[in-house]
């Protein structure tokens, strides 16, 4: 079914709304929220709150890109999860891939005070938008959804070499963006 | 310091959330989840103990299921011995003296039986059967050797153990009587059979397949009613008075079990 069909089901108070939705994103959703949480229990009340979440939030709520926005907000249940229950811990890749991210980034960097999220957020983007298809495909994957390196190989048919580099090349771009932006004490130091 | 770890992960989390919606959705899309994994967890002091934890109540539990069960079944039929036989009679002792009763051609009915075996207490019994007529070991294999061959040794009407005479409720080592007449004895087995045919069988001596029956049983031998009857062991009355009882302890709103 159409995502545009779907949401109006949702605007409907149509309950299929649920159904088509875990049949079209269902197996994507258990995914995304599998890359962070360590038990498969944990996966399915991700899910399940993700589902009565949709449920509560649209209407008023009209995502433009459902898929996107569905993805968002298991991402997000899915770390809040994770936090709730001794998070770093359990979800080990989750600490590999932030702790990889967070190489880009200068240790003197204060990020309490100066660290504005959004803003960042939009310079990441524009930085993708710029460094090709795959690269992006790459960095999303590694960084957003937390996927190890063989499930890039097994997602792009790349070798792990060439996704480490794409990722390393896109690191250092990144530092560069963000110090370009203005981001004080940014380095363009990247493992 | 580690607190600002900590907030760098956290705002580093949330710039990755304003990534815009079509990039994101571009890549997602191109995902093909066949399965979904879980990460590696990271096993901590915590999680084994959680579950030792749990093992070990459920291991007490079932310790003191296995303790207390058999202990109140054991105390259940003790104090009904010890009440019942208002003294030092014991239970074979209450056995034979209902069986060497010198009172013959007596009809036990309900009324008759409740007045004159007050000593035998059903209150620790979840019942209220016509008569109690304890049963000892001795008794039973007799009686399950008559049965054998009075059904053939037909596998479908299989015997229990002692034990499981005794255990199961709500007779606990007790059959109900409704006559007995010199060494005649005419007894309810009453089995608990389920609509659906399945045997669920409370206290009986036997297992049986087919519910409402009524047995007699003499010179450690068993007839059925017809054959008691066409023997001139019970006359039409007996009879008659034996399926008033029978139905009585079966329908009349449980009043016997």
């Amino acid at each position: 079914m159409d995502d545009r069909r779907i949401i109006e089901l949702f605007f409907a108070r149509d309950e299929r709304a649920i159904s088509e939705t875990e049949k079209k994103y269902g197996a994507l959703c258990r995914y995304i929220a599998g890359n962070v949480l360590a038990s498969r229990e944990d996966v399915e009340e991700c899910v399940s709150d993700v589902m009565l979440a949709l449920w509560n939030a649209i209407p008023p709520k009209d995502p433009e890109d459902f898929c996107a926005y569905l993805s968002k907000t298991v991402r997000n249940r899915a770390y809040e999860i994770s936090r709730s229950a001794n998070a770093w811990k359990r979800g080990g890749n989750v600490t590999v891939v932030g702790e990889e991210f967070m190489s880009t980034l200068d240790d003197g960097t204060d990020l309490a005070s100066d660290f504005e999220a959004k803003r960042m957020g939009k310079v990441i983007s524009d930085l993708l938008r710029r460094v090709g298809e795959a690269n992006k495909d790459i960095f999303v994957m590694r960084y957003w959804l937390g996927m190890s390196h063989a499930q890039i190989v097994q997602q792009t048919g790349y070798s792990e070499g060439k996704i480490k580099m794409s990722l390393k090349r896109t690191r250092e771009k990144l530092a560069e963006a963000l110090r370009k932006e203005g981001f004080t004490k940014w380095s363009s130091k990247t493992n | 310091m580690e607190l600002e770890n900590k907030l760098r992960k956290k705002r580093m989390l949330e710039a990755l959330d304003y990534i815009d919606d079509d990039i994101i959705s571009s890549t997602v899309k191109k995902i093909t989840p066949d399965d979904y994994r879980v990460a590696e967890p990271v096993m901590t002091w915590r999680t084994p103990l959680k579950h030792w934890r749990q093992y070990l109540a459920l291991a007490a539990c079932l310790l003191l299921l296995s303790i207390a069960f058999p202990l109140f079944n054991y105390v259940a039929v003790f104090i009904s011995n010890l009440t019942g036989s208002a003294g030092s009679e014991s239970t074979e002792a209450i056995s034979s003296e209902l069986i060497d009763t010198d009172e013959t051609d007596q009809h036990f009915t309900t009324e008759s039986l409740e007045t004159e075996q007050p000593n035998l207490s059903t209150e620790s019994v979840y019942t209220e059967p016509v008569f109690q007529y304890v049963i000892s070991r001795e008794e039973f294999d007799e009686m399950t050797e008559a049965w054998k061959k009075f059904r053939n040794n037909d596998k479908a009407y299989l015997t229990r153990t002692y034990e499981e005479f005794s255990y199961y409720y709500p007779c606990q080592g007790f059959v109900c009587v409704y006559m007995k007449k010199d060494d005649l004895l005419v007894f309810c087995c009453h089995s608990s059979v389920t609509l659906y045919g399945e045997m669920t069988v409370a206290g009986c001596l036997f297992t049986l397949p087919q519910m409402e029956e009524i047995w007699v049983y003499k010179d450690k031998e068993f007839l059925s009613l017809t054959q008691a009857y066409n023997s001139g062991l019970l006359n039409e009355n007996e009879i008659k008075e034996l399926s008033e009882i029978h139905y009585e302890h079966l329908y009349s709103e449980n009043k016997y079990g």
